[in-house]
């Protein structure tokens, strides 16, 4: 048996400059986002896509079956389309009906099974699901852009490539769901199955399938054949809300595991003695791409479109140091003159340096799932949890969660549509009912009550049951040190669009279009190899840019 | 009626949490509960653990567990059914039967693989949605238009 050993290593980040949000809102997706390792695993078992169902009426309504095999087993992506009247499109948060809803399915559905998804598939979460569906998800259409598309092919012509750049997807998902809700199968039946081991790699399948039917459905519309250098550029969008944000809180072990795995492929590629010509050259072509990228990266808020414009000029500043590529430990070197420009151009950079070097990056991804469970340092009394507070939450020791700028906001549970929502704790009602996010809070309240004299663990918590949720993170610490986010959560001046940015990143997004603090529009599989391109060159499409035909 | 496992384990930590108990041991019992019924167990057992709120084996053993791994793990005395032996089902860890309960070897890592679905009756999962409702804020207007986190038009 062959020895593994270990590429050399600089020191890691510490938590405390890597887990602040600030950081974590300044993202960008790498080599390590999920999109990126569920195509190239796709592309190593050369995977073919057939279309075994496509029942659609000539306006593209009806329902099509999408099957490939991967790692053993078969997977059908069904997809309903609907005709859905303006009215019901205009208010996605009580929105009933959408214009196409996706079951991913486990093997290939028969009749039966597929009129029994089609029955419930379009209800999203007022139907009922079975463990052979995997992943449900709904999506509706960019109108503007399919109608254009669908004209211009009709018409015999292609669309316009401005508008393909600007807006970049048919249709956008509103919700992929995973892990048995409303009935799907739960995440541990699925989890050791080849392919999709890694986290939200059933969910991201379910996006790249999806992405293709868009781009069928306008052909089959259109009456036409669209250029395949747009059908590259045009992704999926994804509308997302606070939704996701707890999940980064309430998955410590999942979190820590993204981001060592993230500081680790960094530190690796920063150890690097030497480059090669041809590592070099590709470095300073990746970096000529992510400066094209930057510039066709246009948001309509003024706000964030300024952050994108000052992030434009600090690249081109930042990029100067590839050109001195020839010294020791070039992107160390790299890195620290990174480390002068903002949070955006370091992470930024942070992706760049590692997107040539698979062979330090890629098997990574084998170490960001939580395929065990969280396991604990247990704390023999309550000197040991003092002792571990201090050493991994002095941060959060330090403030004040009496004053109102440091306790201003409450997450809660709607119970209207059982959603995660943000509320102000001295303006609305309901922080009573609040969800236990507030980790720093709790983590400070727990060392204030720690008893002056050592007491046995158990003791203290039957005294302090209120403790449980902090002495169990505490508790994680020192095995996970990128489990927290180092920051209150509960502070006004808290985003949340900064906790999904970086989980978006993780999952590949690019083109961040924030529409508020409290939700964002992203882009996935933009650039992404189309089904029939699932060649040797399928994982060169980080940052893509849009090249008119 | 029949459930996914991720259902039942996150409507039964709500449930606990509505019931009063504090959101640690909410989750852990969710957690043990699940596997409680899953295993083939009774699903009074986890009921009557909602039913002694807000004292009862959701707060005490979670505090038996904290005795046991606060020593590197060990042997808990507890009968050979009991919600506790799922409770300690529900860690990472190896747990092996032995006559006067079990013992938690931290040294071993292992998970229970579970069933792809749950029956609880429906009396049961009404009981445990009413207690979960006590954890959901009403909306108003103003968390509609402020705090959803996505906005009221999306169209593009």
């Amino acid at each position: 048996m062959k020895d593994f050993v270990a590429p050399d290593q600089v020191p890691l980040r510490p938590p405390s400059q890597v887990m602040r949000l600030s950081r974590m809102g300044s993202m960008f997706p790498t080599r390590l986002s999920f999109l990126r390792s569920l195509i190239r695993r796709l592309a190593a078992e050369n995977v073919t896509v057939t279309r075994p169902v496509w029942d659609m009426c000539e306006n593209g309504f009806g329902r099509a079956v999408y099957s490939l095999n991967l790692g053993g087993y078969t997977y059908s992506l069904v997809a309903i389309s609907n005709d859905l009247p303006p009215e019901k499109r205009t208010d996605r948060v009580i929105a009933e009906a959408w214009d196409s809803a996706y079951v991913l399915y486990d093997g290939v559905p028969d009749t039966a099974e597929l009129d029994r998804i089609s029955a419930n598939a379009p209800l999203q979460e007022a139907g009922r699901f079975t463990e052979r569906d995997l992943v449900l998800s709904r999506a509706n259409k960019s109108v503007r852009l399919f109608q254009h598309v669908t004209d211009a092919l009709r018409n015999g012509e292609q669309p316009d490539g401005d508008m393909i750049r600007s807006v970049g997807y048919l249709m956008r998902t509103t919700a992929v769901y995973g892990n048995g809700k409303f009935g799907i199968a739960d995440r541990g039946l699925i989890e050791d199955r080849p392919g999709l081991t890694g986290p939200f790699a059933a969910e991201m399948l379910s996006v790249w399938m999806i992405r293709n039917f868009t781009h069928d459905l306008a052909e089959h519309v259109g009456q036409g054949t669209l250029d395949r250098r747009f059908k590259r550029h045009l992704g999926i969008g994804n509308s997302t809300g606070l939704g996701m944000a707890p999940f980064l809180v309430t998955h410590p072990v999942l979190l820590n595991n993204w981001m060592l795995a993230r500081e680790t492929g960094l530190a690796r590629v920063r150890a690097i003695s030497r480059l090669d010509d041809a590592q070099k050259n590709r470095l300073r072509a990746l970096a000529i791409r992510a400066t094209r990228h930057l510039d066709q990266w246009q948001v309509p808020d003024p706000k964030h479109q300024a952050r994108i414009e000052r992030l434009r000029v600090d690249w081109g500043h930042a990029c100067d140091a590839l050109d001195a590529l020839d010294d020791q430990m070039p992107l160390d070197r790299v890195m620290r003159g990174a480390e002068k420009f903002s949070d955006d151009v370091q992470e930024l950079m942070v992706a760049l340096v590692m997107e040539p070097f698979a062979d330090l990056i890629d098997g990574l991804t084998e170490c960001m799932a939580d395929p065990i469970g969280p396991i604990a340092d247990y704390c023999a009394d309550t000197d040991r949890v003092k002792a571990t507070i201090d050493q991994h939450f002095s941060w959060a020791l330090i403030l004040d969660y009496d004053h109102k700028s440091q306790c201003q906001q409450f997450w809660y549970v709607s119970e209207a549509k059982l959603e995660p929502r943000l509320g102000d704790r001295f303006d609305e009602p309901g922080a009573h009912r609040e969800s236990p996010l507030d980790i720093a809070r709790r983590i400070a309240a727990l060392h204030a009550d720690l008893p002056d004299a050592a007491q046995p663990l158990a003791t203290f918590l039957t005294t302090h049951p209120q403790h449980g949720l902090a002495l169990e993170r505490v508790q994680l610490a020192a095995r996970y040190p990128y489990g927290e986010i180092q920051d209150n959560m509960i502070a006004a001046d808290c985003l949340p669009i900064d906790m999904l940015r970086c989980k978006l990143s993780f999952f590949g997004a690019s083109k961040f279009d924030p529409k508020s603090d409290l939700w964002t529009r992203i882009t996935l599989c933009q650039g992404a190899p189309l089904r029939d391109e699932l060649d040797a060159h399928a994982d060169d499409w980080w940052l893509p840019i849009y090249e008119a035909p | 009626m029949q459930f996914s496992i991720n259902e039942i384990e996150a409507l039964l930590s709500k449930a606990a949490r509505g019931g009063g108990a504090p959101a640690g041991q909410a989750s852990a019992f969710g957690k043990a509960g699940t596997l409680h019924i899953a295993r083939g167990f009774d699903a009074a057992d986890v009921q009557g653990a909602l039913d002694a709120l807000p004292g009862g084996p959701i707060l005490s053993y979670p505090v038996q567990l904290t005795a046991c791994l606060s020593q590197g793990g060990g042997a808990v005395e507890c009968l050979k059914q009991d919600l506790l032996r799922s409770y300690a089902n529900g860690l990472p860890y190896a747990v092996d039967e032995t006559e006067a309960g079990f013992t938690i070897d931290t040294t071993r890592f292992e998970k229970i693989k579970l069933p792809a679905r749950i029956t609880v009756t429906s009396k049961m999962i009404d009981g445990w949605r009413a207690l979960a409702t006590l954890t959901y804020v009403p909306e108003t207007e103003q968390s509609r238009v402020s705090g959803a986190g996505a906005g009221l038009t999306d169209n593009d």
